[in-house]
């Protein structure tokens, strides 16, 4: 095996590496020898790097010196709901800074849920001649000066997409930096912006792309200048649309619908702030060819939602409002067999009482009429385990179950027992589970449940679940692909993780939020495992001040060949072997 | 209190077979045979990792004070049968037997057994932080759809010069006095001032005008925090407001 592999020249090797994208498929090639490690190493254009703490910039530019394209994630998942507070960390400008220099060739940065300055930005604009793509996913720490930056200078954009970021947005004035003689552009976010960019620079930036495919407006763009918008780009394939609410006029309305009817490509619909339902008609020629709808921001009612879903035929994707309630979702399962992915979001998330009838019945049919139903996410006020029951029967297929069920620890409504047995069901037929979130009224049984039959599960979200560490003791020991666990509000303390130990370094990463895990515990667990990082999070101030069997706030634990990190904020504690003599 | 010591030298009545010391954790060569690794442990056994001071019933108690109360499971309980350890080299060896008469207690002292940060309010009022759990941009939703239907309404109406800003339909919210079990609801489209708010809201509660100064009015915004009524325009209160709760000016 050897000797044939060294018989390749390496330019044969090399060609034939570069059909392989698939980063495991890479890492399985670097392993098979040192040659082959070596040629791989030097023809990998892409990189991964899940948690951007697990490495430095130093160690990934060492190994692989020829990157185009690299992706970069930051905080903690709980931390698009507050649980991290500012401060923690993710920032990118030591990698745009290490990059600069190492890889004048970059062409697409991804970025998710990091702190991005506009001297990171700035410096992207000037140090990558050939910058095609950039995407900033939950991002924060920037301002529209940035992207002026990046719009002036970056010649050979592409792609420039800002997806839920907080922006400091100072002006629309930033979209005027593109020159004129700017033309690549493919794709463009800017929905999460406030402010209005100047319409006609918008339109002409549109006009002379003819490569545009995804167009995502923010609200400031009014209703009565998307049809100018569209004219211009009757290639769009995927539209954001930005306020969809005007008065009623009918010269409105009919250039609306001629613009959208000149769209024949056009096959993803996102935006609809403040719809209005006389204006919903405009989108319907071309429902029947749109894959995904995203009508999460829409506040129409589910009579006006009904009529819009069942003529979306083709659909595979929905986001859209509980306002579409149970009866807009059986016309949903009724007529767009192609569905794969649905999102449920909650219009009054902090109403006690429930302000729609939407129940576990409406989910209930969609898993019913549509089989290729594989992603779910949905918020309710009730649910039921023969609902979870009846669901996991009907989708063995399911690869992605979130629940959230508004109350926390509510049980099932009927039966007032927890709904163990319902999620029980659920990993128990959806042999290929990878995501899990789940709610309600929940007993160390369902991690029982979870241990035993989620061999494929990927990421699991606990909340107010739980009696004692034998629940995730069972999901440690049990969920043999885990690799990023979430946790808060659940009685599990010590024993659990400590006995586990070893699977933390299996894993990407680990939260625990307002548990029970020592202080002593995180200490014994940094010291004892060298390429895991525990931090310990606590605004009450230093972890040694307090007893050592007393709880920490937060914790999150990460695997990492880049040791400890020095960025931290005041109220971050990194468990070490150090950190026992600093701490006491 | 529990003190998780590591010792590198084993006590003498340790687990027959069991060499620790020599135990070192390589997934290449374990993976193979750690799966089937059994440990028995014979009653009373203690783990050199722990010790225990005095004796496990104390150190057991001592555990109470500081981590939840259905948590008071003793570790050293005799392991009952062999099983397979987990591929792991444990920091902790642990019965996992839940007490059986412990499972009472647990189920009714769960809502009390957290650290409070989870409970600590996140300026959304009732509310726990970061629950439920939705990204920042989808909290106001509800608040933007009354606003647009306002403003449609209003574009409906022919206006007049000095509403400022009024609906021209009721706007019920809900109120709320600190140390009163039941709410009330007034429609907000009735007033323009919050003298006029508050001299209602007091009325409701039965506070009689001389001790208006007794309590501040609070309410809820869009984005689920709690401010001070006071401390904005009307204007801005009218368009974002969900509920207001009136408090004691004492704090």
């Amino acid at each position: 095996m050897l000797r044939m592999a060294s018989s390749f020249p390496e330019e044969v090797l090399e060609h034939v590496f570069s059909f392989i994208y698939d980063d495991k498929d890479r890492n399985a090639i670097s392993m098979v020898c040192k040659s082959w490690y070596e040629i791989e190493r030097w023809c990998r254009r892409r990189i991964f790097v899940g948690n951007c703490y697990a490495v430095s910039p130093p160690m990934v530019i060492r190994r692989f010196p020829e990157v185009r394209s690299v992706e970069l994630k930051g905080k903690p998942h709980f931390a698009d709901f507050n649980l991290v507070p500012e401060g923690w960390g993710g920032y990118v400008y030591p990698w745009i800074a290490a990059m600069a220099t190492a890889y004048p060739w970059l062409e697409e940065i991804r970025l998710k849920r990091m702190v991005v300055t506009d001297e990171a930005l700035e410096l992207i604009a000037k140090s990558f001649k050939n910058f095609k793509v950039l995407v900033l996913s939950s991002c924060e720490g920037f301002s529209t000066d940035g992207l002026a930056a990046i719009a002036a200078n970056c010649r050979n954009l592409k792609e420039l997409d800002l997806r839920e970021s907080e922006v400091d947005d100072l002006s629309g004035h930033w979209l005027s930096h593109f020159p004129d003689s700017y033309t690549s552009l493919v794709s463009l976010n800017i929905s999460c912006l406030g402010s209005e960019v100047s319409f006609s620079a918008l339109e002409r930036l549109v006009g002379r792309c003819p490569n545009l495919r995804t167009l995502r407006l923010n609200r400031a763009v009014p209703l009565d200048r998307l049809a100018n918008i569209l004219c211009r780009a009757p290639q769009l394939v995927e539209l954001g649309t930005g306020t969809y609410s005007a008065e009623l006029q009918p010269d409105v309305f009919s250039s609306l619908a001629g613009a959208f009817s000149g769209c024949k490509e056009l096959r993803s619909l996102s935006g609809f702030w403040d719809a209005v339902p006389g204006y919903l008609p405009a989108i319907y020629p071309i429902c029947p060819s749109l894959t995904s709808l995203n009508l999460s921001y829409a506040t129409i009612r589910s009579t006006d939602l009904t009529k819009l879903v069942s003529q979306c035929q083709s659909l595979q994707r929905l986001w859209v409002l509980d306002y579409i309630e149970d009866i807009g979702l059986e016309a949903l399962a009724a007529f767009c067999k192609d569905l794969r992915e649905l999102r449920v979001f909650p219009s009054e998330p902090f109403a006690q009482e429930p302000n729609v009838s939407l129940t576990e019945q409406g989910l209930v049919s969609v898993s019913e009429g549509c089989p290729k139903l594989h992603s779910v996410l949905y918020f309710c006020r009730q649910m039921t385990n023969d609902a979870l029951a009846t669901i996991a029967r009907n989708r063995p297929n399911m690869t992605r179950f979130r629940l959230c069920i508004i109350e926390p620890r509510a049980p099932d409504y009927i039966t007032l027992q927890p709904l163990d047995d319902g999620f029980g069901a659920i990993v128990e037929h959806c042999k290929d589970l990878q995501r899990l979130s789940m709610a309600g009224l929940l007993t160390d049984r369902v991690f029982e449940h979870i241990g035993n039959h989620a061999k494929k599960l990927e990421m699991l979200s606990v909340a107010f679940a739980g009696d004692s560490d034998l629940g995730l003791h069972h999901v440690l020991s049990g969920c043999e692909n885990l690799r990023k666990l979430e946790i808060r509000d659940c009685p599990f303390g010590d024993k659990a993780l400590l006995v586990n130990a070893a699977k933390l370094e299996t894993m990407r990463s680990l939260w625990m939020s307002s548990c029970s895990v020592s202080f002593g515990a995180c200490k014994l667990l940094g010291q004892k495992i060298p390429r895991l990082n525990v931090e310990v999070m606590d605004e009450r101030g230093p972890p040694g001040s307090r007893p050592e069997s007393c709880p920490v706030e937060k914790l999150y634990i990460y695997r990492t060949v880049a040791g400890p990190r020095f960025d931290m904020p005041g109220f971050v504690w990194t468990m070490d072997e150090d950190s026992a003599l600093r701490l006491s | 209190m529990m003190e998780l010591q590591l010792g590198l030298a084993l006590p003498t009545d340790t687990i027959k077979g069991l060499d620790l010391n020599s135990y070192v954790f390589d997934p290449n060569k374990d993976a193979a045979r750690s799966s089937r690794q059994l440990i028995i442990m014979n009653q009373g056994m203690v783990h050199p990792w722990l010790s225990t001071g005095t004796n496990s019933a104390a150190a057991a108690a001592e555990d109470d004070d500081f981590i939840s109360n259905h948590q008071k499971r003793s570790f050293y309980d005799a392991f009952e049968e062999i099983y397979d350890m987990p591929r792991t080299l444990p920091l902790l060896l642990w019965s996992k037997q839940p007490n059986e008469e412990e499972d009472d207690e647990r189920n009714k002292d769960h809502e009390k057994s957290f650290p409070s940060a989870s409970n600590k309010v996140d300026g959304a009022g009732d509310g726990i932080v970061g629950w439920p759990p939705i990204k920042f941009q989808r909290r106001k939703i509800s608040h933007r759809s009354r606003k647009s239907r306002m403003e449609n309404d209003r574009r409906v109406d022919n206006g007049c010069a000095d509403c400022h800003g009024r609906p021209s339909n009721s706007m019920y919210v809900k109120v709320k006095m600190e140390g009163v079990a039941i709410g009330r609801k007034i429609d907000l489209s009735l007033y323009n001032s919050f003298q006029a708010l508050k001299h209602t809201l007091l009325g409701m509660f039965g506070i009689c005008q001389e001790n208006s100064s007794s309590h501040k009015l609070t309410f809820q915004d869009s984005e689920g925090d709690w401010l001070l009524a006071d401390d904005v325009p009307w204007r801005s209160f009218i368009w974002s407001v969900q509920r207001l709760k009136l408090i004691r000016s004492s704090r």
